[in-house]
């Protein structure tokens, strides 16, 4: 596609290489690059100091003959933002990133041209979206998975109370360890104090658990621990090493029965049965989200099967920089640091996914318009209440909140995306 | 001083001399200060080809400057003012 059009100064030429990239030739008009040249000149010239003249009083002809090539180039950088800003509008381009000049052409005596080329946001119009084929997603929540919740519940309420007898498996024991050296004496400033050892526990050593079965307080056991080859401290890497553990106290565990007077402690005033509807219907709401967000993964990878298109790259570098940048956060709050290997592989992982939301975002936006689904200032409002009741916000504070920055559009844009979601799955083929 | 090639020492760019230029068309050089207005005319004839109307010479006393307790003097010199012939022109000032 190429079309040529005037815009006083500047003689533009468009061409479209790909779908997403604008080149954009321009050919300056003489007469408009010799007044800006002028200018420019006459602007040098005044802070020229030569010998023999004063400060701003060299011939115009002796700065322009010094320079020339100089106030040439000067000029060309002042036009050059004129000339991208004037097609721009004049084509009605949204650029997605900086021009870059190409194919300049400066000589003495023949007009100056070059090529401005930029990233375009590519015009997109989704084909054939009706009759998606989708899987159904179903949120359900089983027994099992509600009781593990509780018992976990119950585990975390376990007393331990001290016991005069020997250990035995699900006890935890207090015991001060220290490791021996090669001699057999003990390593003292290595010792640990007070440690609360749960025997019979998933990750133990097996000799430990097997050391200390039925050992009472006041014991003193000595035992061996062979560590694995891939131990996260490399120095222990497959050694063995004995430890000399003392025991101080056996303690039991007691968790308590799920009955009502439990349920009160969560909550109060709750009964069991309650504690149980209300770990079902927390379970339930997460499992609905992840249907959902599984329904709408399975729409856009639909969609972008059924419209195959290209985005500028600039723009999914852009989109992987977000995301690179949100991890880092979630490393910040874990307190950790992200290596640059690390941001190095989740760029990569991330490239994928990262230019699947965007193809989503350009093709529900066409739906969007071809179906005229808009989001109405009532269908807004009733959203954010949506969002204050799933998320237990107080209403008006989270209105409030709302109206802060641009809260309101991001709301407005989600709920877009999912009318249009929602719209598509009511037309699909649902399998 | 018979050898014309010794007499001009060097063109003078100057404000006032641009204005002499533009407005008389007249030209500064820097002589040697044994020339004479005969043999600056016939160095200016030869050298550039043009038509040379007067010559008006003047001799510059070298400045005294010290350095210290050391005093000395800048070397004299001599300008010339050279009115060209209508029409005819030097480029080399606009060159320098």
């Amino acid at each position: 596609m190429t079309e040529n059009k005037t815009v006083e100064q500047f003689t533009f030429t468009y061409t479209e290489p790909e779908t997403w990239k604008q080149v954009i030739s321009v050919e300056v008009n003489d007469e408009y690059f010799a007044t800006e040249f002028d200018k420019m000149a006459k602007e040098v010239r005044r802070k020229v100091e030569r010998p023999g003249f004063r400060k701003g009083k060299v011939p115009m002809e002796t700065v322009k003959k010094d320079y020339g090539s100089d106030i040439r180039m000067e000029t060309l950088d002042k036009i050059v933002p004129v000339a991208y800003h004037a097609a721009v509008v004049e084509k009605g381009i949204y650029p997605v990133s900086d021009p870059s000049l190409d194919e300049l052409k400066m000589d003495e005596g023949e007009p100056v041209s070059f090529s401005l080329s930029i990233e375009v946001r590519p015009e997109v119009e989704a084909k054939d979206y009706m009759e998606l084929e989708l899987t159904e997603h179903k949120a359900e929540v089983t027994d099992d998975a509600m009781d593990e919740v509780v018992n976990r519940m119950l585990e975390q309420k376990a007393e331990f109370n001290k016991v005069d007898r020997g250990a035995k498996s699900g006890d935890q024991l207090k015991v001060d360890i220290v490791p021996l050296n090669d001699a057999g004496e003990p390593e003292s400033e290595k010792e640990v104090k007070d440690y609360g050892f749960n025997l019979g526990a998933e990750n133990n050593f097996k000799s430990f658990d097997e050391g200390l079965e039925g050992a009472a307080a006041g014991d003193t056991k000595e035992i061996e621990a062979t560590y694995p080859d891939d131990y996260f401290t490399p120095e222990l890497q497959g050694k063995t090493v004995s430890y000399k553990i003392t025991v101080n106290e056996v303690t039991e565990k007691s968790v308590p029965e799920l009955d009502d007077a439990f349920a009160a402690t969560v909550k109060e005033g709750q009964t069991a049965l309650e504690l149980k509807t209300a770990v079902r219907e927390d379970l339930m709401r997460e499992a609905v989200g992840k249907a959902r967000q599984e329904a709408e993964d399975e729409v856009i990878i639909a969609l972008i099967e059924r419209n195959k298109f290209d985005l500028p790259p600039s723009m999914i570098e852009k989109q992987i920089d977000s995301s690179v940048a949100e991890a880092k956060q979630r490393y910040q709050y874990m307190g950790q640091e992200m290596s640059e290997e690390d941001e190095k592989k989740f760029r990569e992982m991330s490239r994928d996914s990262s230019e699947k939301s965007l193809q989503g975002m350009f093709l529900l936006e066409s739906i969007r318009k071809q179906e005229e689904i808009e989001v109405t200032p009532e269908k807004l409002a009733a959203r954010i209440e949506e969002l204050a009741e799933q998320n237990k916000y107080d209403l008006e504070q989270f209105k409030q909140w709302a109206e802060t920055g641009n809260e309101k559009e991001r709301i407005a844009f989600e709920l877009a995306e999912k009318l249009a979601i929602d719209f598509l799955i009511s037309k699909a083929k649902i399998s | 001083m018979k050898d014309l090639s010794k007499v001009i020492t060097r063109p003078i760019v100057t404000e006032r001399g641009t204005i002499l230029r533009e407005m008389h068309n007249q030209y500064y050089f820097q002589v040697n200060p044994d020339a004479n207005k005969h043999e600056i005319r016939q160095a200016i004839e030869m050298y550039f080809g043009v038509k040379v109307e007067n010559v008006r010479t003047m001799n510059r006393i070298g400045k005294i400057k010290r350095m210290g307790r050391f005093s000395g003097r800048r070397a004299s010199w001599k300008k010339a003012i050279v009115t060209l012939a209508e029409g005819d022109s030097i480029d080399l000032f606009d060159n320098v």
